[in-house]
């Protein structure tokens, strides 16, 4: 070896390893918690974890975002859209027909039926009845989630595992989710 | 998604997006709890700042293969998909589980062997350890966040092939995926300058003391750095005393990392390449995790349980951080901690008004550095407080590590005599016992201690004591037992404290020969006032320019 070369390779050596350390300690500690919340990006599998309907505490609290991010970028909405078909335990893709004296839309399928009641002392809301009729092992241990798309959103119900063969939600009538699940022109994806 | 990851570069070298990217990580759910392991993401982290990422890809290429070519599936056509987001297989045991079968075809073999994952071809034998998945699961949920559309293309283009040149095709392809997101999201050029500023200023220092050896840095070096760089018009931003001392220590740790590495070993055979005139990869990260332990991230001591509150944490943030330092810079310590918290009260104050500035100037700080040393030595003291109280929870959970927290506590006489008993025990129960697991020794040696318990007066007391600091302590993770199944988090909890505390400790030693009586200390911090308040009236008092 030169040795005339060797403090300027010893000092490029240093320099190397200043760099380096100072990205990787940024990294460990990382970003500031006022950060972390506004521009946190989205991971394939918060994505998959979403559509699974992983019951964690904090994804449920940050699945509104998560849809949000989603509904408002085409390339995530074709990988949701994507994700659901592929990960989907039954589907329903059309209106079956209108339940007796309400303009609330069933939904029946072979596998799972979507039904509607309301509640009588507060007209406003409504019940969400979700039967099963060949659970899997998974819906009755866990949170279910049915995910609801159209042509322009896309969003998610979380149920309440299955207990005899059904699980029930109560909703507001004028709620966002509520709409775009009876609308017959969305299709049902559950997981 | 790439699109969506904003470039801006902080001055770390590191983009705020890549920082959020593997925080992300970090947080993001599996089956239970978090999917990924801190220390897998950690390591990803390393391999991607040394831009030693080259090995990781073949392995992942590898293991890719493999899962898209074992038979046993269930979702259709979404081999990758079920093997790492459904099934999870991405810890050691879900790895051996899904490759329990072998697989055979003529031109290749899918094999688990006792410790890897044999993939057998024509002409060699690839190796994956079940303890690699861990990492591996990371760096694809890298790949896959930032191009989704490689999870099919990866299927399609390995599903069938027999052929090696397709997999390392493959490695390639991730490598130059990782090289373009680096190009924009990891640029030294920054870092680099601030390592060329300090590093010349320490060498002309060093040159002009005469000195010969470089090797200690202290408090004076570090204050007249400061001095010279804060007026500079040339320096790359060292308006801060805070960033003027942990810039001159990190430099001063890389030249001597570097010395001790040539040290050891010529240029040549440590991986210098001339003609990049850089080293490899691999040479920076080796010597980058030797010493990635005295980097270790403490902070989760004030999460859940709480064994610290976030205020003693930022308080005692800097020393841990830096602790190779915390003895030779103890007063440089002393003195972030007074005045730089005084200069970012200024800061803020500058972005207000001229008038506040002048108060907040005239305020001085909020603490001295008697305030200081008894803060510190208080906090040392909550601190064994906690130990006491996790004590308390080993010994309520019949657990005879309660004995080895307790040795800390006793006198050294009495320490000695029971760390004697403990060993006899414990030698004595493994001769003797059928059942030499180590549940079973813990709770053997946890039933006959209870007979020393009613011999040492000292070892009951202190017990008595534990008690009581559990009961004072009302923080989460304190107000009531915790369950057994929590015991290993508070024993992490305990060595981190343990560890803490040594390093307060040391540099409280350190202090205190310095101030040998309160007038030394009082002198000292009257001396420093006058430097950093006439420093900081010329940076933000009223005739001055900006931060």
């Amino acid at each position: 070896m030169d040795k005339n070369n060797h403090p300027e390779r010893q000092q490029k050596l240093a320099e190397q390893l200043f760099c380096v350390g100072a990205a990787y300690s940024a990294l460990v500690k990382g970003p500031g918690h006022d950060k972390k919340q506004s521009n946190s990006p989205l991971l394939f599998n918060d994505i998959v974890q979403l559509i699974k309907g992983n019951s964690q505490a904090h994804i449920v609290k940050r699945s509104p975002k998560i849809i949000k991010k989603i509904n408002a970028d085409i390339n995530l909405r074709r990988m949701y859209l994507q994700l659901i078909k592929q990960l989907t335990f039954a589907q329903s893709g059309l209106q079956v027909a209108a339940s007796s004296g309400e303009s609330l839309v069933e939904r029946v399928t072979e596998q799972f039926s979507i039904k509607f009641k309301r509640d009588k002392t507060q007209p406003s809301q409504v019940y969400v009845i979700l039967t099963i009729n060949h659970p899997a092992d998974h819906h009755l241990i866990d949170t279910l989630a049915v995910h609801i798309t159209n042509n322009e959103q896309v969003d998610c119900l979380y149920f309440p595992a299955i207990v005899a063969g059904r699980s029930q939600l109560l909703m507001e009538d004028e709620d966002k989710q509520f709409k775009l699940l009876v609308d017959t022109n969305s299709a049902l994806y559950l997981m | 998604m790439t699109a969506s990851l904003s470039s801006k570069v902080t001055r770390y070298g590191v983009s705020e997006s890549f920082n959020v990217f593997i925080e992300s990580l970090r947080e993001t759910p599996g089956l239970s709890d978090k999917k990924f392991r801190l220390a897998d993401v950690n390591k990803m982290a390393q391999y991607l700042v040394c831009r030693n990422y080259g090995k990781v890809c073949l392995e992942l290429s590898y293991l890719t293969w493999a899962v898209v070519n074992h038979p046993t599936k269930t979702i259709a056509n979404a081999p990758l998909l079920e093997f790492f987001w459904v099934n999870e297989s991405i810890t050691p045991a879900r790895f051996r589980q899904a490759f329990e079968q072998p697989h055979q075809t003529k031109k290749s073999n899918i094999r688990l062997s006792e410790i890897a994952l044999e993939l057998t071809f024509p002409k060699q034998v690839f190796h994956i350890s079940p303890t690699r998945i861990g990492v591996l699961a990371v760096l694809l949920e890298i790949i896959i966040t930032l191009a989704p559309e490689q999870l099919t293309a990866i299927e399609q283009r390995l599903k069938g092939t027999q052929n090696e040149l397709e997999i390392k095709k493959l490695s390639s392809d991730l490598q130059k995926q990782l090289y373009q997101f680096l190009a924009e999201h990891l640029i030294p050029a920054q870092q680099q300058r601030r390592f060329r500023y300090v590093s010349q200023w320490l060498e002309k220092d060093t040159h002009e003391k005469g000195e010969v050896n470089t090797s200690a840095l202290n408090d004076d070096t570090v204050l007249a750095f400061w001095q010279y760089a804060v007026f500079d018009n040339t320096s790359p931003g060292y308006k801060l005393y805070a960033s003027a001392l942990y810039d001159i220590i990190d430099v001063h740790q890389a030249i001597q990392e570097s010395k001790q590495a040539l040290a050891l070993d010529h240029a040549e055979s440590i991986g210098f390449n001339i003609q990049s005139g850089e080293y490899s990869p691999d040479v920076i990260q080796e010597i980058l995790s030797s010493h990635s332990t005295d980097i270790q991230d403490y902070s989760w001591l004030c999460q859940e349980p709480k064994f610290i509150t976030k205020a003693q944490w930022h308080f005692i943030e800097p020393l841990i951080e830096k602790h190779p330092f915390s003895k030779t810079l103890a007063l440089s310590f002393v003195r972030l901690a007074i005045f730089g918290q005084w200069q970012a009260t200024l800061v803020q104050a500058k972005r207000k008004s001229a008038a506040i500035v002048q108060q907040k100037l005239a305020e001085l700080p909020q603490q001295n550095y008697l305030q200081y040393q008894q803060k510190t030595i208080t906090l040392q003291q909550l601190i064994t407080q906690v130990t006491m109280a996790i004590n308390y929870i080993f010994y309520n959970h019949q657990d005879s590590r309660y004995l080895g927290f307790s040795l800390a506590l006793l006198p050294q006489s009495e320490a000695k005599k029971i760390r004697r008993w403990f060993e006899q025990k414990r030698n004595e129960i493994t001769a003797t016992s059928v059942d030499g697991t180590t549940k079973n020794i813990n709770k053997v040696l946890f039933t006959q201690s209870k007979t020393l318990l009613m011999q040492s007066l000292e070892l009951k007391q202190t017990l008595q004591a534990c008690k009581s600091a559990f009961n004072a302590n009302n923080k989460e993770g304190f107000q009531q037992l915790p369950t057994v199944d929590a015991l290993e988090t508070y024993q992490e909890g305990y060595d981190g404290l343990m560890h803490c505390r040594r390093i307060i400790q040391s540099s409280l030693g350190i202090l205190t020969k310095h101030w040998l009586t309160s007038i030394d200390c009082d002198g000292n911090y009257c001396s420093d006032i006058s430097i950093f308040k006439g420093i900081f009236s010329l940076l933000y008092g009223e005739t001055n320019g900006q931060e």
